[in-house]
């Protein structure tokens, strides 16, 4: 590791290089606009040699993840055919409930889930980052989806487009701190917003609401909201209530796994209008 | 064009910088521990320093970190900022050693890897007001120390190549 000392350490370079990130991480604070031509031609000129990387990866990642998800996708298919046996029994119920739902939403003039035309698309890539959640898909402006366009599973919200190119689009994950969706307790009737991450954090909730572990949370639809209302999002998993607090401390666990799905449906809600 | 590449150390850390970044999407990215995955960008930034010194670590380090950015849905900038840091502190370790012991390299690439990983934790906490210690962050830690101090030496390596620097003869204790 011996170097010259001729040049010696210069602290000039990095306080320039500093300055320099500090400026670019203000710029792109200001909007995706200003970068996006960077990211676009990062996209097109990396595209290509990480698909002919991945697909000559493609058998050593097969025999890593059976290494090391082997018990996890064991148990996972033990309790997906429970789970399949009482979501039979449920279906029943669920289709005349939804249809209650519907009637609900339409007496009080809320967009609900069910009435948006959807794009089912694939997931392509997880972010390469540990700190950045967001995941890639196959579809894209072609198949008419938008920045802000919500992104759920079967089971729940799972988050929303981020950034869209023609063929492609990144959907930021509800693990992310600058998510943010308006919520509602059905079983207590109140609201709240819940903040990104693992688990997420619902804020401005009254403190005297009776929410106990394990009620359902939904997107609440209301005012401006990106999101239709019914979206399933989680159960709360904790309530916090501290004496003399301005609100309660509300923890949910998305119903939503990251991990366990490969075909994700784009809801083309009317983003631009909002 | 090859043998620019070959007389320039910018272009050879252009297409270093390139090939990691590709790794890091599309091999790295995929072996996951624990939800912790590795980070290839970070050892570039931290095998330029130990490599070239504080100068060049810090530049590669922004470079990595700038071409990092723009395939990330994070704040751009960010990875720059945290990895010119790395790049450069790792420098300044390698003109303060007296000598070149063998496992130094391994050491000092666990010891920052760690480190750039914490000063992005907190940087993005700071930027993004977010909660990122919930983001099992002793994993990522420990994942992305581990793999960059058992790459560290091919990275040495590839680093010395790029700038040009010849190996020091290790001291074998």
């Amino acid at each position: 590791m011996a170097v010259s000392r001729r040049a010696g350490p210069s602290r000039t370079t990095l306080l320039v290089l500093v300055l320099v990130s500090v400026v670019l991480i203000t710029i792109d604070s200001k909007g995706p606009d200003v970068l996006e031509p960077v990211r676009s031609v990062a996209s097109e000129v990396l595209s290509p040699l990480r698909n002919g990387a991945e697909a000559a990866w493609r058998p050593v990642n097969r025999v890593w993840n059976g290494i090391t998800h082997y018990d996890d996708v064991k148990k996972e298919n033990e309790q997906l055919r429970a789970d399949l046996e009482a979501a039979k029994g449920k279906a029943f119920a669920a289709s005349a409930a939804e249809g209650e739902l519907r009637e609900f939403h339409e007496l009080f003039e809320l967009d609900y889930v069910g009435d948006y035309e959807q794009v089912a698309a694939k997931v392509v890539a997880f972010a390469p980052s540990n700190f950045d959640q967001t995941i890639e898909i196959d579809r894209g402006s072609d198949k008419g989806i938008k920045v802000g366009m919500p992104v759920v599973t079967g089971a729940g919200l799972l988050g929303s487009v981020v950034r869209v190119t023609d063929h492609r689009a990144f959907v930021r994950l509800l693990s992310d701190p600058e998510f943010a969706v308006g919520v509602t307790f059905p079983d207590v009737n109140e609201d709240g917003v819940a903040n990104g991450g693992q688990p997420l954090q619902v804020d401005f909730v009254d403190p005297g609401a009776d929410i106990k572990v394990g009620d359902e949370v939904r997107t609440s639809g209301q005012e401006a909201s990106r999101f239709p209302a019914g979206i399933n999002i989680g159960t709360v998993s904790a309530v916090h209530r501290e004496p003399g607090g301005l609100q309660l401390d509300v923890e949910v666990e998305p119903i939503a796994d990251v991990e366990s799905f490969t075909i994700v449906l784009v809801l083309l809600t009317r983003v631009d209008e909002g | 064009m090859i043998q620019q590449i070959s007389e320039s150390p910018w272009l050879r850390l252009a297409l270093i910088v390139i090939v990691a970044v590709v790794a890091q999407m599309a091999l790295v990215s995929d072996l996951r521990i624990s939800d912790a995955t590795g980070d290839v960008m970070l050892l570039i930034a931290i095998t330029a320093g130990l490599a070239a010194g504080p100068d060049r670590g810090a530049i590669a380090g922004f470079v990595a970190g700038c071409v990092f950015d723009s395939v990330l849905q994070t704040p751009f900038g960010l990875s720059a900022l945290a990895y010119c840091i790395v790049g450069h502190i790792a420098g300044r370790i390698t003109l303060n050693l007296l000598r070149p012991i063998w496992w130094m390299p391994h050491a000092v690439t666990f010891g920052l890897s760690a480190f750039g990983v914490v000063v992005y934790a907190i940087v993005s906490v700071v930027l993004r007001d977010g909660d990122v210690w919930g983001w099992q962050l002793l994993d990522v830690v420990l994942v992305v120390a581990c793999l960059n101090a058992v790459l560290a030496r091919p990275a040495l390596r590839m680093l010395r190549w790029t700038f040009g620097v010849p190996a020091p003869r290790p001291v074998l204790r």
